[in-house]
């Protein structure tokens, strides 16, 4: 009897040991060879980029149609890019660039012309031109189309085969960046008339990669477009894109080698890669913010004061230093500052003390309310972190946990919700930002707060195409809208990373954070 | 007889995939959120709105949709993805074969493992052998799958390199790659099934190879192995196949969090995926084929029953 309790007592203590052995072996492969300093990016590039080859891409999230017209999530830009090439594209600081128009120019505020490249050809061989040109405007601006962005436009003229006009009902200056977006990527007149509804399963652009196989929420396999416009690109022969929600196992495809680049590095992962020098990383800040919209017609957000209050009861430093490690950066306005939009002198103090008497100036002392948090862990942590800055100032804040798409419903469609904690997707064009976001009929802008001092600036910045000029109105806009009205809490910035193996060449993230994986190309 | 019996089984099949179709689709309903809420997003007007929900046909009463849904999926047409387009039939197939491959080998591999644990804790109870049997029947009870899923990983295909993390090769395409890609998965969704069989099949024969009929078996001079193997197992077994028949249910819905893990395309995520895009048709097809799947795995146990122990009558 002693000897089977003690063969027994070995079993358990060697499965035990196995587990831990397992799970010790995770971290420190990853630590053990943090010796000396490394540059963590693979941007910058050292040799000259070499042609062939193909990888695996681990993505957070499927296409939700491969139609750009009909998609409605903001992940879907990434993989469309390599598909579709945009009329305007953006540079690694959202400025616009030459894309498929190789100019444009504004002859009046309601005039936009636009010079398009020639000798460009889709993936099925129909000529890109001006007629194709029209055909997608007018079907981005068409009744089943899902994109807002150009209701300003009134109509598409086509002047030449290279020359498009679009006349503007009003002045319009978020258009040209709105043609990097969605709007701006161009699909084949022909395989739209061809495929018809089944267009989306069979998506033809004038990009650097074919779509030749789509397995749905499994994988996407991308073949270069042999007649691609770019001279000597794209690079790689293939991409293989896997959909992996789970950033677990986006990490661990990267690390046992069935993926060579994975996307959205989560703040705790990043710290621990940083130190593993058989994965770089590329990190950069991006437009999108984590915010709290608040309903400026439901209690007690309908007194300014008490909006401008929760303002100044929140630590965004506490948050950013806790929760990112440091890599975030506190929110005080729609744009973070590395972009041009942004204005350097805007900032919310934490100042608990203010708090207090701002309260008291609007006859209250303890104010509670609902906040609807989603369910996921990110953003449960914000939430407590929140809960607990503001208790002292005041504030009781009651979570709701919620899954993302009801809960989004209950503030923005059935208003039944006074607070919302999620966040910002960003925009390419500041004007979008605002319009969407602080103008008084914007859909973000649930209580559709506003003065006609907000209003006036808004359409003064609409009607400016001069980028110094606008940077300085939405620094007034962000100042009005944000610190003096209160209308929205933003919180914090947070850089998007993506991790790879150092022989993935080519990468650089943008302030949009929608990562471009068109021209990558793999170092021998 | 046998045919009277299947025509009789194949009758009560029917309602039931009228009653649990229902059901899936009032259910589906009342998920909180809007999927031409979901579709819009930031352009939603009301206007728009009330044209999508007419277009999708979801201003209609829950019965009437229902109906359609119905009328339509009986000709063979399951609809399109309120997302993507994609034809729900075609979408949900080519998920099945891959759903189907993994929790099929899983069953195998529990069933292997569960009977070698059994047999191994019966030889000679209270041995070590035993209380090796009985610790890993526990363990594989406790252990939630995608827990020990992520070790599994993080072991083999990570710190060791053999095998894949994540992704699928199909049995058709590569049996290699199959064996490789499936292995992991499999033995993580087979693992609680491993344990149940071997609690299971554990008790069952111990009570077996303590009957009379046993004793008589020994008596005459039969060696150990046939008598567990040809008079022990078979009768055994009886308790066994109904836990086999219920682990393929819970198999089919732990794919849910397997298939996250391993990133497998299957029928799992495929599930999970509509439920938060509220893409109702891709939901009711999914559904629709995995209960067809549950319905034909509980006849084949049914008829199991009859094959083991002709003393149960077939009518």
């Amino acid at each position: 009897m002693k000897k089977v309790r003690k063969i027994v007592s070995f079993v358990l203590l060697g499965t035990l040991l196995f587990i831990a052995g397992c799970s010790g072996n995770s971290s420190t492969s990853s630590n053990n060879q943090s010796s000396g300093t490394k540059d963590g990016s693979s941007s910058a590039e050292t040799s000259e980029p070499k042609k062939g080859g193909s990888i695996a891409v681990a993505y957070d999230s499927d296409v939700s149609n491969y139609d750009p017209i009909l998609g409605n999530s903001g992940n879907d830009h990434s993989l469309l890019y390599p598909v579709y090439d945009t009329l305007v594209n953006y540079n690694n600081e959202l400025e616009p660039e030459a894309g498929l128009a190789e100019s444009w120019e504004t002859p009046d505020e309601k005039t936009i012309v636009l010079h398009l490249r020639e000798g460009v050809t889709f993936h099925d061989g129909t000529p890109f031109d001006a007629e194709a040109v029209k055909f997608n405007l007018d079907r981005v601006r068409s009744e089943e189309s899902n994109i807002s962005d150009l209701s300003s436009v009134d109509s598409v003229e086509v002047v030449d085969t290279h020359t498009v006009n679009l006349h503007l009902k009003q002045p319009d200056s978020s258009i040209i960046l709105a043609l990097s977006d969605r709007s701006g990527m161009m699909v084949s007149p022909s395989a739209v008339e061809k495929f018809g509804a089944d267009y989306g399963q069979n998506p033809v652009g004038a990009g650097p990669y074919k779509m030749v196989k789509w397995v749905r929420n499994g994988e996407i396999q991308l073949e270069a477009h042999e007649n691609y416009w770019q001279e000597g690109l794209p690079y790689l022969d293939s991409i293989n894109v896997k959909i992996m929600p789970d950033e677990n196992t986006r990490l661990n495809a990267l690390k046992s080698g069935q993926v060579q680049f994975y996307w959205n590095v989560s703040p705790d992962n990043s710290q621990v890669l940083k130190n593993d020098q058989s994965i770089a990383l590329d990190t950069k800040m991006k437009v999108a913010f984590y915010n709290i919209y608040l309903n400026t017609t439901m209690a007690p957000f309908d007194k300014k004061e008490v909006r401008q209050a929760f303002q100044h009861a929140i630590n965004r430093e506490g948050i950013v230093e806790a929760l990112t490690f440091g890599e975030g950066e506190s929110a005080y306005q729609a744009f973070p500052k590395d972009y041009w939009a942004s204005n350097p002198e805007l900032t919310i103090p934490y100042d608990l003390q203010k708090s207090k008497e701002l309260l008291k100036a609007a006859g209250v002392e303890n104010v509670s309310f609902d906040m609807f948090v989603p369910s996921a862990p990110f953003y449960m942590r914000i939430g407590e972190a929140i809960k607990g800055q503001v208790k002292e100032a005041g504030f009781d804040i009651n979570i709701e946990p919620m899954e993302l798409t009801k809960g989004v419903a209950l503030y923005f469609n059935e208003k039944q919700i006074p607070a919302n904690l999620t966040a910002w997707t960003g925009r390419p064009d500041p004007q979008q930002t605002v319009n969407l976001l602080l103008s008084g009929d914007g859909f973000y802008n649930a209580g559709g707060q506003t003065t006609d001092e907000i209003e006036d600036l808004i359409t003064k910045a609409a009607s400016s195409y001069d980028q110094k000029e606008r940077a300085e109105l939405y620094g007034k806009i962000n100042e009005l809208t944000i610190i003096d009205e209160a209308i929205t809490v933003p919180i914090m910035f947070t850089p998007s990373t993506a991790a790879m193996t150092p022989n993935v060449k080519g990468f650089s993230g943008t302030l949009l954070g929608k990562p471009k994986f068109s021209f990558l190309w793999l170092e021998e | 007889m046998f045919i009277k019996f299947l025509f009789r089984r194949l009758l009560y099949v029917i309602p039931m995939l009228i009653v649990t179709t229902l059901v899936v689709f009032s259910l589906i309903l009342l998920i909180p959120g809007d999927p031409a809420l979901a579709l819009l997003g930031d352009n939603a007007t009301d206007e728009k709105l009330a044209q999508l929900r007419t277009q999708l046909g979801l201003d209609q009463p829950v019965l009437i949709q229902y109906w359609n849904w119905l009328m339509s999926a009986v000709q063979g047409d399951l609809g399109r993805s309120l997302f993507t387009g994609e034809y729900v039939s075609e979408a949900v197939i080519s998920r099945l074969g891959v759903t189907f491959q993994v929790v099929l080998t899983a069953m195998i591999f529990s069933f292997i493992l569960g009977m070698f644990f059994a047999i191994t804790s019966i030889l000679k109870p209270n041995s070590w052998m035993d209380y090796v049997a009985r610790f890993f029947g526990t363990l594989g009870t406790a252990i939630p799958n995608f827990w020990l899923a992520m070790l599994l990983v993080v072991f083999f295909s990570v710190n060791l390199g053999w095998l894949p993390a994540t992704g699928f090769t199909s049995v058709m395409d590569h049996p290699i790659g199959f064996l490789k890609s499936v292995l992991l998965p499999a033995f993580c969704l087979g693992a609680f099934g491993a344990a149940q069989i071997t609690r299971q099949l554990r008790s069952s024969l111990i009570e077996v190879l303590d009957s009379d009929y046993i004793r008589t078996a020994y008596s005459k001079g039969l060696l150990l192995w046939p008598v567990i193997w040809k008079h022990g197992m078979r009768n055994a077994l009886l308790p066994v196949v109904t836990t086999v028949g219920l682990m393929f249910g819970n198999m089919l819905g732990a794919t849910v969090v397997i298939e996250s893990v391993f990133a497998i395309p299957g029928m799992g995520q495929l599930a999970v995926n509509s439920i938060l895009q509220r893409d109702f048709p891709m939901l009711q097809g999914v559904v629709l084929v995995m209960v067809v799947l549950v319905l034909i795995i509980n006849f084949i146990t049914d008829v199991l029953y009859g094959v083991l122990d002709p003393r149960i009558e077939l009518d």
